[in-house]
């Protein structure tokens, strides 16, 4: 049933982002992108990380994608992928081969199925004593990463004013 | 059960779509939200791992990730609508300011 699941979700993820790369209007792209963020949240949710499903979809399909389309549309891009100036000729090609082959060695890397490493501390039971995926997730957020977390902030305060101070029309 | 390889693969073949997509398209909104997608695929492996070896870690970091791609997302559409102001353009071959 699972494996049923992920297939399904992998499909939709696979052949949505296909659709974004391909697309011609810039919108289509952006919405095939929604539905990229809503598959990988489902995929998250299979992987027993309900907290970052919640936040996948808070942040990204609620927030970064607005802030896309917000912008697409106020930039009437639409004319601009007609124009379509390439003056590389081989740059399709060569991306394409490029990105094959890449795809190509990672996964047989992945075949070898050799990812061993030093076992943590939170087993299904363990995140289950501590009431679920969300206040495991915190326990460790808030010890062990706490000064990264409050990095975080400053992160987003300096993203804040960088994006009011780029946008705005000229400055004093 | 899902084996973890085959969140690693969807994981390789979504950053490679995401790669593909930064090196052949033009316009550069459309070039940041492969970004977003080839970040979307780290996350994916990052929680595989992340279950694989019974660990919060992964979450954590994915956690942090997204925090780092909405600022990003915040500051690189701020540059590219202060950008088309300037040229007009978001084609990328078109913003050639740098001549090498």
């Amino acid at each position: 049933m699972e494996l049923i699941l992920f297939y399904i979700f992998g499909g939709i993820a696979i052949v949505a982002s296909l659709g974004l790369v391909a697309g011609k209007n810039p919108v289509h792209s952006a919405l095939f992108m929604v539905v990229v963020f809503f598959v990988v949240a489902a995929l998250f949710v299979l992987l027993g990380a309900e907290f970052l499903a919640a936040a996948q979809i808070l942040v990204y399909a609620g927030a970064i994608m607005v802030l896309f389309l917000f912008v697409i549309m106020l930039l009437r891009l639409q004319k601009e992928e007609l124009r379509n100036t390439s003056r590389h000729a081989f740059q399709k090609f060569f991306g394409i081969v490029l990105s094959l082959v890449f795809a190509f060695q990672v996964i047989m890397i992945f075949r070898g199925g050799f990812f061993k490493g030093a076992m943590g501390n939170f087993p299904p039971d363990a995140v289950k004593g501590f009431g679920g995926n969300t206040e495991a997730v915190a326990a460790v957020l808030f010890t062990d990463y706490l000064f990264p977390f409050e990095l975080t902030s400053a992160i987003l305060l300096m993203a804040m004013v960088g994006a009011v101070v780029l946008t705005k029309k000229e400055l004093k | 059960m899902v084996p973890q390889e085959h969140y690693l693969v969807l994981s390789a073949i979504l950053f490679a779509i995401g790669a593909t997509g930064v090196l052949v398209r033009r316009n550069a909104i459309v070039i940041f939200m492969c970004i977003e997608l080839m970040l979307n695929a780290v996350n994916i492996s990052l929680v595989a791992f992340s279950k694989q070896l019974n660990s919060m870690d992964g979450q954590v970091f994915v956690f942090f990730i997204m925090t780092v791609a909405a600022a990003e997302a915040a500051i690189g559409l701020a540059i590219m609508v202060s950008l088309f102001r300037n040229k007009e353009t978001l084609n990328v071959d078109e913003i050639n300011l740098m001549k090498w």
